[in-house]
């Protein structure tokens, strides 16, 4: 702990001078004596070299080149930083809008899509946000951060590297917590299939590389490795599973099942239609595998006839049920 | 005389909503503002017992400038971390850590980063390029096309810097 009087600015300059005779070659003889006798001259000049050794024992665990390029990377200066703060006031905004002033940009919009409808933006770092059926987001681009916040439905995020310096976070919030990308391409979407199903929350599917997630109560972030898809709720997060090839079909407008349980399978192919799917407990479990096209899921509910022992029913449009042929 | 814990209790009761409002308005997201307000008060609640006489007169304002210094590192902190991942994702030979080594080498960045946050861009670079890669003052005043006199200089107002900082 520091004691109550601090080192004068005076001996930390004199601190500062051995540091750079030091960097200078090794020290003869005499100068290590002159450094002793330095020190023990006065509390605080034995005070300031013990910093000094704090500083070069702590620089001396980063790593060379990895450590020399993070900590080398454009900094906003504090100044600017505080501008930023003080500019940066969300603002709800019903369409696209850019604002660009000398020293910061600010960038929202918000965007959703209909049942049925798919959409991809593209945003102003070059990073790709696809929307699959019935979604809605919020986009908020500053200087700070690129955030995504995610009300309902499903995203896609393939992210490029950042335009701006420093590099910002590209962050995804959703109501149970928040979503860091580590890597440039995962999926997120309010309930994920094979999750807590009675509980309501959100799931992520990292793709190529892994995404951090901090549910919005805890402070930690739980790593979600590449390939694996966790849910979380604003408490906690599920443990993580291997994720199904099928996760980003969608993005290709595919649906595809894989030894998947009746059931699972058409609640899948509901998101995408208005109206209801009922589905007669005795056929639930029946099991089915394909690549089905979501563009016409009328289609898709035909074709169950073929392959499976069902009877599709339409009373109207809106109201299908499946039971057993 | 209240102590120091009822007296933050009350300015927390009277304010916390407020400062909450303010920091979400500063960083348009209500997690990181929720964290950050309860970052303050625990900020304040130690600063009042180390200071019996902090003076709490202007709450808000007080309080917005112990947040405003805690938003900066917030973010210094997430910038960090992107341009961590960046390097690693730059490396020509695929870097594996244990989570626990990569926990500890966040960690010991973030330190020496907060610290380098202090110091004007150039004497940053002539301290990284002396200390972490290890370059001569010659060396370095060649790269940076200025005399060695003047990397001396910047290195001196390095180390001064970052020992006020450590003591």
């Amino acid at each position: 702990m520091s004691s109550p009087t601090k080192p004068s600015t005076q001996t930390l300059e004199q601190a500062a001078d051995w540091l750079i005779l030091k960097d200078n070659g090794r020290l003869s003889h005499k100068q290590e004596q002159a450094l002793g006798q330095w020190r023990s001259q006065k509390a605080e000049h034995e005070q300031a070299w013990q910093a000094a050794c704090r500083l070069q024992s702590l620089i001396g665990r980063v790593p060379e080149s990895l450590g020399h390029q993070v900590l080398d990377r454009e900094r906003l200066d504090r100044r600017t930083l505080l501008k930023v703060l003080t500019a940066a006031v969300v603002m709800p905004a019903t369409a696209w809008s850019l604002t660009t002033q000398p020293d910061w940009q600010r960038w929202t919009a918000d965007a959703r899509t209909a049942t049925g409808e798919q959409r991809s933006i593209s945003l102003p770092d070059g990073s790709e946000l696809t929307l699959n059926t019935d979604s809605a987001v919020d986009i908020n681009y500053s200087n700070l951060a690129r955030h995504i916040v995610l009300h309902r439905g499903e995203i896609m995020i393939s992210t490029a590297q950042d335009t701006l310096q420093p590099i910002r976070p590209f962050l995804v919030t959703t109501e149970h917590g928040e979503i860091r990308a580590l890597g440039n391409q995962f999926i997120v979407r309010t309930q994920l299939p094979g999750f807590a199903e009675a509980t309501a929350h959100t799931g992520v599917t990292a793709l190529h590389q892994s995404v951090a997630v901090r549910p919005s109560s805890e402070l930690r972030e739980t790593l979600v490795e590449a390939n694996q898809q966790a849910a979380f709720t604003h408490q906690k997060v599920y443990p993580p599973k291997s994720a199904p090839y099928s996760a980003s079909a969608w993005v290709k407008g595919q649906l595809i099942a894989d030894n998947q349980r009746l059931s699972e399978f058409l609640a899948e192919v509901a998101r995408y239609r208005s109206g209801i799917i009922r589905v007669d407990p005795a056929v639930a479990d029946l099991r089915i595998s394909g690549v089905f096209q979501l563009k016409n899921t009328d289609q898709i509910l035909s074709s169950l006839a073929g392959t499976l022992p069902v009877r599709i029913s339409r009373m109207t449009g809106y109201w299908v049920t499946v039971t057993p042929a | 005389m209240s102590t120091p814990a009822t007296c933050v209790r009350r300015v927390y009761a009277d304010h916390h909503s407020w400062l909450r409002g303010w920091l979400q308005s500063k960083t348009g997201c209500s997690n990181s503002a929720a964290d950050l307000a309860q970052d303050t008060f625990v900020r304040v609640l130690v600063r009042k017992r180390e200071n019996e006489r902090l003076d709490m007169q202007e709450p808000r304002a007080y309080l917005r400038v112990i947040a405003h210094g805690l938003m900066v590192d917030h973010f210094r902190r997430k910038s960090l971390e992107q341009a961590f991942l960046e390097t690693l994702a730059q490396q020509p030979e695929p870097v594996a850590f244990s989570p626990l080594e990569r926990e500890t080498l966040l960690e010991t960045l973030n330190e020496v980063d907060a610290l380098l946050d202090r110091l004007p861009a150039r004497a940053r670079r002539s301290f990284l390029l002396s200390q972490l890669d290890g370059m001569t003052y010659d060396e370095i005043a060649t790269q940076l096309g200025v005399s060695t006199r003047t990397i001396k200089r910047e290195m001196k107002l390095a180390f001064t810097l970052l020992l006020k900082a450590l003591v």
